[in-house]
């Protein structure tokens, strides 16, 4: 029926935080049990890693951990390590609030006017299901491979979750309260402020949450692409030079930030969900 | 045309058509009706005869295929901003508190913060929700939302009102209390009523003059004065052997509309 509902991960994604949140109790049973276990099972880990290596696996393949701790803590002492991550941050920050932005602003004008949608929505698609990371080289080509490259690969990606969130949402708002308000004297901005923008907020956020990890992902791989600064940075040029140990950190260190964005996004989870049952 | 009534509300030769997959459905119609100013008119009709389409093209949310409808002698082209609609679904805004949903209408209108309080207070005092103001609606039960509903309608005090079966989903003895309210308001403040519903009784205990829908396409079967008197008291009425006659009498001319109605 409509051109525009032909993708919708965000509604899958969107299922997920749920199932979690049923799985939690489960690990709060024995946290210590569950804690020695995962110690144990990491610093094993982690002890094969350092023997295997330079003994059945050669070095040069996958490093082995006190190296790559080594690596991990000369950029920290030289403070190298904050000036990348720094780049790193702002760029995925930048580039989800350039993205968050237009797309709210795009789902909602499309969202309210069939006839744009109707016309725009072929583009939209296609341009959706073309991969956004092949864009990479085109954003070089245009903006070289400083900040603004990176902030638009992550932006785009993140356009596109927001504004199908965002039109979705907008899509499903009930007629009858837009028409209600209307017999009230309400007037088209009117309409949109008290009606539609809250009834579509839910979906908006949603949005929002999912691309957090996504806006990482588009700056990170701008960074791989073309760059001399970031995490991304960091890894491409150890691999450039063979030092497998810097690659190995390269990627703890985004692990890490990773993990800190899942957990920001847990918080966000947790404090939407608390504001929206009151 | 405009100058041949005073009529609050006119329809003439108004008809409505909708296009279901490919095929023209006749909704409604043709149909013409006068409601007068202060007179409170129950359409009452079996389902699907385009009861809601009548409020609807009233309230200038829909157009008709064909006719006119008149609002105090003016074509309604746009949006009828001078009507109270309370129609059949719930159409509360469910983000927001009781009293914030009141206070949606004031707000278009302008109302300043103080004022706007104390007036959504008076509105919640008179259906007797006082006390679950900040409450949302999702906490209240239906009957509930439907005083919240009408509170919100009659807050900024439009001369008509709109009634699209508003009681249909209560029990009886709420559906009664909430009757009762209606009359009471009706009685103070003598507002323009077109109420729609399938319940014969409902029809003949609030309205002046009941109006008789056949089966789709709906059309006027019949007008229907309702000569009871004024104060009504919704408890004691039902009793009276003049409402039970009329009841019977109403019945007695519905009777081939609704077999008719059931065959489709």
């Amino acid at each position: 029926m409509n051109p525009m509902r032909v993708t919708e991960p965000p509604i899958l994604v969107a299922v997920a935080p749920a199932a979690a949140a049923a799985d939690r109790p489960l690990l709060r049973d024995k946290p210590a049990t569950a804690l020695l276990c995962q110690a144990v099972l990491l610093f094993g880990f982690l002890a094969l890693w350092e023997a295997a290596s330079g003994r059945w696996v050669r070095a040069f393949y996958i490093s082995k951990p006190s190296l790559i701790a080594d690596r991990l803590w000369g950029w920290l002492a030289s403070g190298e390590l904050w000036h990348h991550l720094e780049v790193t941050l702002e760029e995925t920050v930048i580039g989800f609030f350039v993205g968050a932005l237009t797309g709210f602003t795009a789902g909602l004008v499309l969202g309210r006017s069939p006839f744009a949608a109707r016309v725009f929505g072929p583009f939209i698609v296609a341009v959706n299901a073309l991969p956004k990371v092949a864009l990479a080289p085109l954003f070089i080509l245009w903006f070289g491979i400083g900040l603004p490259m990176k902030v638009l690969l992550a932006g785009v990606i993140v356009f596109f979750l927001v504004f199908y969130n965002t039109f979705t949402g907008v899509q499903s708002v009930d007629d009858d309260l837009i028409n209600i308000v209307r017999t009230m004297g309400a007037s088209r901005r009117q309409v949109v402020l008290k009606v539609i923008i809250p009834s579509a907020l839910l979906w908006v956020f949603t949005g929002l949450r999912i691309s957090i990890p996504y806006a990482l992902i588009g700056a990170v791989v701008g960074e791989v692409f073309a760059s001399n600064a970031g995490i991304g940075y960091l890894i491409n040029s150890s691999a450039a030079q063979f030092d497998t140990a810097g690659v190995f950190a390269g990627l703890a260190i985004l692990t890490v930030l990773a993990a800190c964005f899942t957990w920001l996004l847990g918080w966000i989870e947790r404090n939407t969900t608390a504001s929206r049952s009151t | 045309m405009q100058a041949t009534s005073s009529a609050k509300i006119e329809f003439h030769d108004v008809h409505k058509s909708f296009r279901r997959s490919g095929a023209v459905v006749e909704a409604l119609g043709p149909i013409s009706l006068q409601v007068r100013p202060g007179e409170f008119v129950a359409l009452l009709g079996p389902s699907g005869c385009g009861k809601s389409t009548t409020l609807n093209m009233t309230a200038g949310l829909m157009r008709p295929s064909g006719g006119t409808v008149l609002f105090d002698g003016v074509p309604v082209t746009q949006v009828n901003t001078r009507v109270g609609y309370l129609t059949q679904r719930d159409t509360l805004l469910p983000w927001r508190s009781v009293a914030g949903n009141v206070a949606v209408p004031l707000e278009i209108q302008g109302w300043s913060g103080a004022r706007r309080a104390e007036r959504v207070r008076q509105a919640l005092v008179s259906v007797g929700l006082a006390d679950f103001a900040a409450h949302r609606p999702a906490e209240l039960s239906g009957g509930m939302r439907r005083r919240v509903a009408l509170a919100r309608m009659l807050v900024s005090a439009p001369d008509t009102l709109l009634m699209d079966e508003p009681f249909g989903a209560l029990d009886a003895q709420l559906k009664m209390v909430m009757q009762q309210q209606l009359l009471d308001v009706w009685q103070a403040e003598r507002k323009t009523v077109l109420f729609v519903t399938h319940d014969l009784a409902e029809a003949l205990m609030l309205a002046d003059r009941v109006v008789v829908l056949g089966a789709r396409p709906g059309r006027v079967k019949a007008a229907f004065e309702v000569a009871l008197g004024r104060p009504r008291d919704v408890f004691s009425l039902q009793f009276e052997h003049s409402f039970v006659a009329m009841e019977k009498q109403l019945w007695e001319l519905m009777r081939s509309e609704i077999a008719q109605g059931e065959a489709m």
